[in-house]
């Protein structure tokens, strides 16, 4: 019998429990649970007899080798016939396979070739599916600057070999240095380059392997790329989405880009780099970077983190400078910063192609202004966590975080159609939705319409024969709904595809986890369904660390997740569980994707931290300020992720007592909101909320009130009354009305909050003692000072434990205390807090 | 300990593997394969012509002169030895496997080292078998499948397969229990049937 799945665990079960007893009482064990079960009882019996019989059975792993175990690869292979072909020598040999030079055995012409073969021994089904991933890759391109595919077939014994042009010639450093060449035929050379790597790029291939020894120069002066070896068809991925495909090639690991060296996505931009450090070198005579011993490590940190030289300054330092190298002022300027965005850290502030790095360095050669300018901004981000360590976090900015991860989607499903998809279905689904031709000229379509239309298409298209991919194209427009804002759409279309996902792949399946988190974090941090995304969580944490430890689930959801179970700890007063888990997710910085680690979010938690416990406003402030800078130099219009740093700025200089200039950056992010989304979205009512607390700070009571009033609306319409800032939203419409002698209202409202804050929170949570705070203040004003007092004392108490002396918080609730004893005239108990 | 140009390559691999590269099980490989081939020609060149050398000794060595340990974690020494020991099960059968089509009949599938299992062996294993059996075993228990390629084929100890694959020592010793009573079954009844076929 072999048991199906569902017995194994059973099978399994019994077995353990029966081998550890004695043969008698074995029996009497498996009558009982086995319950007639013949077929169960005989599996088990026959594997205890088994058992009994394995002596040492595969115990020893010990084997003598064969003499012949490993057989040898270097016979001599002059003279071999591949084909047509007939080996001349061996002229290469790499990691998977030897290279040939040969030639045409029949008499017509001997044209030499180069023939590749697969090493014997390393015939893995792994390593043929690469081979011939460089053959078909080859087969597609036909450039005179590429190496040629001829010819490919499988030798007598199956290994299989392809054929192609057999370049003569020396790899462009070492060319242009023996031929002395000018700067500007190197840069036309390298001009020629670009072209072939252009062609590449809109072929779908992206080389990722671009240095000297793969691009020879013939002695006719033409360069030729070689060696697609680890080149990558954009379209023939294994996982949708979240594929990172580095390759190190890591003989000459210097060309290799930041992206590759971190295990990200390689993106096309990935060449642009590796052409910048070529031009480099070419140029200065000098690789980038200064190392001392090259191990991996020190390589990687240098690629990472170490801003290479300018190559005016460089090139004088050259031990030996290439004979025809320019004076450094013909460098500096254009030249310098030319090379500098090519090699910048981050491929989104590269060249966006390398069509338009080549067309810089020709506007330049022509005396025109070209695009690349000095940078200077500093990659503030990574500094700013490196300097950040520490930290709990505030809900409403981990909730830009979760959503931030969730837009970098949508930003991947945009590229989609050029760097994705495991099925062509994908391509050609979300090509003609994120593209269609047919868009007026004048209305560019807002993203929700493309999503509407998407999901509308979604359900009438021929997919049904297909359902991973549906499923997938589901969670991606789920994904999508969830980071405008669209929350019922987001929920509804992730629920479609997790039902598809987990009956197709299990509850465990990657799939199926990965819409899970994305699920949960929309629970979480948006619909306030906490008990929902607390049972997912403590379930599949645990699952979700194995998977991304073996290198099946990227960071980016770990990652996700990992907040989301943090913004819950916090929510339930355990800030030091939130900690724990904020500073495991900060140790998958280096594996997230560009999109999620570029997004504010990681950042934006740590200053929370910085803001809600140690009451450093002033560095939060600035940090928030330079981040604001830095948005705004790399994009001029307005974006989401502005806007959102605005929004933050905003609450920080609020707490911080800075209403007026508060108000300015609520204000600009307001519009920008508007402009950005058709309908209104949490982050549009965070943000009033928070202008709302401002005004009603300046004592503007009646713009507050406009302004809490739609917060409330888009708050009822999008989440639920258990969305952390419902309650503060409630607080403030409140106080409201308690200053415009609306008195009833004011203490239904406040009491509300104090209400769902306590049925939510645990005791000791901040949110809660800043809701019994509001509730105290009104009944202070309304001279109710016994019944004040009781709110105002526990406020007190627990701010007093759960946030840093100095923080605006705790002085807020000492000012309240104050103020109550002073108007209920015993400033002999009001002193001590005054003091304070 | 050398300094190889291999050595940094195989430290990046494993290193660009915990960063989710999905190739890179694929780029380990060669630089293994070349080593565990190295290897064996030096024992067989040095040593006495009736000396043994274990194959799984060679994934250990392997490992050491490969692997940069002090920038490394347990993570990357899962997924080296996970490789090696693939690899040499896949060298072995298909060296049995070869014989055996060369030989059928001689006995050579069984590799007759009969020397190195223990006399209480009821027979000499037949590497082709087991090889088969373990396909079947990794549809029903994928962990028992590689709990026993890494003791067999790779030469871990319990404790290290516990480190491999993130769980007890307990816990691998008893999966290892009961996978060695399914797979011993599998092969006898299959022999068996031959036999009587």
């Amino acid at each position: 019998m072999r048991p199906g799945d569902e017995q194994w665990a059973r099978v399994k079960e019994l077995f353990e429990a029966a081998v550890e007893l004695d043969p008698n009482q074995r029996a009497a064990l498996l009558d009982k649970e086995c319950d007639g079960d013949e077929a169960l009882r005989g599996e088990i019996a026959s594997l205890l007899e088994s058992d009994e019989r394995t002596g040492d059975f595969i115990e020893k792993p010990a084997f003598a080798i064969p003499r012949d175990l490993f057989p040898d690869n270097r016979e001599p292979v002059a003279g071999r016939k591949f084909g047509a072909y007939q080996l001349i020598r061996e002229i290469g040999r790499g990691g998977l396979g030897a290279v040939y030079l040969a030639a045409r055995a029949d008499d017509e012409y001997r044209k030499e070739v180069a023939i590749k073969v697969i090493r014997r021994g390393l015939d893995t089904d792994d390593i043929i599916r690469r081979f011939r991933n460089e053959r078909q890759i080859l087969a597609q391109l036909d450039h005179p600057s590429i190496a040629r595919l001829i010819d490919g077939g499988t030798t007598d014994d199956g290994l299989p070999y392809f054929v192609m042009d057999y370049v003569n010639g020396e790899p462009i450093t070492a060319y242009c240095e023996a031929n002395a060449l000018p700067t500007t035929e190197r840069l036309t050379l390298f001009r020629k380059v670009c072209a072939a790597v252009t062609y590449a790029h809109q072929n779908l291939v992206i080389h990722r392997d671009l240095k000297p020894s793969n691009i020879l120069v013939t002695r006719q002066g033409e360069p030729k790329l070689l060696d697609f070896g680890i080149a990558k068809l954009l379209g023939a991925g294994d996982e949708l989405f979240t594929q990172t495909i580095p390759a190190l090639r890591v003989m000459t690991p210097e060309y290799a880009s930041p992206e590759q060296v971190k295990g990200d996505r390689i993106m096309t931009t990935s060449d642009v780099y590796s052409l910048g450090v070529l031009l480099y070198e070419l140029l200065t005579g000098q690789r980038p970077y200064r190392l001392k011993t090259r191990t991996p490590e020190e390589i990687a940190r240098a690629i990472t983190t170490q801003e290479p030289e300018r190559p005016s300054s460089a090139v004088t330092k050259a031990d030996r400078p290439p004979a025809s190298i320019l004076h450094p002022r013909f460098l500096r300027g254009d030249l310098d910063n030319i090379v500098l965005m090519a090699m910048r850290k981050e491929p989104a502030r590269r060249y966006s192609s390398v069509g338009q790095f080549s067309e810089d360095i020709r506007r330049h050669v022509e005396g025109l202004p070209v695009i690349a300018r000095k940078d200077t901004v500093a990659y503030r981000t990574s500094k700013f966590v490196g300097r950040h360590r520490m930290g709990v976090v505030a809900a409403a900015l981990i909730l830009l975080s979760l959503l931030g991860g969730i837009v970098a989607t949508l930003i991947q499903v945009r590229t989609a159609r050029r760097e994705r998809a495991k099925a062509e279905a994908i391509s050609i689904f979300l090509g003609r939705t994120l593209y269609a031709p047919d868009r007026g000229a004048n209305g560019q379509p807002t993203v929700k319409e493309i999503l509407d239309d998407a999901s509308k298409r979604l359900a009438s298209e021929q997919l049904a024969d297909q359902p991973e991919v549906r499923a997938e194209l589901q969670r991606v427009i789920g994904e999508s709904y969830l980071s405008l804002g669209q929350y019922d759409l987001a929920e509804k279309n992730l629920t479609g595809a997790l039902e598809t996902q987990t009956r197709i792949g299990g509850e465990d399946g990657i799939a199926a986890l990965k819409t899970s988190v994305s699920l949960a974090g929309l629970w979480a941090a948006a619909k306030g369904d906490y008990a929902k995304a607390n049972q997912f969580y403590l379930a599949k944490l645990p699952r979700l660390r194995a998977e991304q430890k073996k290198g099946t689930l990227s960071a980016d959801y770990l990652t996700a997740a990992l907040n989301g179970v943090a913004l819950l700890r916090r929510a339930q007063g355990d800030s030091r569980g939130a900690e724990a888990l904020l500073r495991e997710a900060l140790t998958l910085l280096p594996y997230l994707s560009p999109e999620m680690r570029n997004n504010l979010g990681v950042a934006q938690a740590i200053l929370a931290l910085t803001l809600a416990d140690q009451g450093k406003f002033d560095e939060a402030i600035t940090i928030v300020r330079e981040k604001i800078a830095a948005v705004r130099e790399k994009k001029k219009e307005p974006s989401a992720e502005l806007a959102a740093n605005l929004t933050g700025l905003g609450s920080f200089l609020l707490e911080n007592g800075q209403t007026g200039e508060s108000l300015e950056n609520l204000r600009e992010a307001e519009g920008m909101y508007r402009k950005l989304y058709s309908d209104a979205n949490l982050q549009l009512g965070d943000n009033l909320r928070l202008q709302a607390q401002a005004l009603f700070s300046e004592a503007k009571n009646s713009e507050a009130e406009a302004q809490i009033n739609e917060t409330l609306k888009i708050y009822r319409a999008a989440t639920s009354p258990q969305f952390i800032n419902f309650a503060t939203a409630l607080m403030v419409q409140g106080l409201i009305c308690g200053q415009t002698s609306r008195i009833d209202a004011a203490e239904k409202l406040l009491r509300e909050a104090v209400r769902i804050r306590a049925e939510n929170m645990p005791e000791t949570h901040f949110l809660r003692a800043t809701a019994n705070g509001a509730l105290g203040e009104f009944l202070t004003a309304q001279k109710r000072f016994a019944e004040a007092e009781p709110f105002l004392v526990s406020s007190y108490e627990s701010l007093q434990k759960s946030q840093a002396a100095n923080s605006p918080r705790a002085k807020r609730a000492r000012q309240r205390l104050a103020n109550l004893y002073e108007a209920w005239n015993k400033p002999e108990r009001a002193a001590p807090f005054r003091a304070l | 300990m050398i300094s190889s140009p291999a050595r940094e390559d195989v430290t990046r691999v494993l290193i660009d593997w915990s960063g989710g590269d999905p190739e890179a099980p694929a780029r380990l490989m060669p630089f293994v394969y070349d080593e565990l081939r190295r290897l064996a020609r030096q024992y067989l060149q040095r040593e006495r012509p009736d000396h043994t050398l274990q194959a799984t000794g060679l994934v250990h060595e392997a490992y050491l002169r490969l692997v940069d340990q002090s920038t490394t974690t347990w993570q990357n020494r899962a997924h080296f030895f996970g490789v090696a020991a693939q690899l040499m099960r896949r060298i072995l059968v298909d060296y049995a496997r070869s014989h055996r089509a060369e030989k059928r009949g001689g006995g050579w599938d069984k590799l007759a080292f009969d020397e190195v299992l223990a006399p209480s062996a009821e027979r000499s294993i037949d590497l082709v078998a087991l090889d088969d059996a373990l396909k079947d075993l990794l549809a029903l228990d994928p962990r028992q499948s590689q709990i026993v390629e890494l003791r067999f084929f790779g030469g871990l100890t319990n404790e290290e397969i516990g480190e491999v694959l993130d769980v007890s020592p307990r816990t691998v010793k008893r999966e290892w229990r009961m996978a060695k009573a399914w797979l011993r079954r599998e092969i006898i009844t299959e022999d068996d049937n031959a036999a009587r076929r």
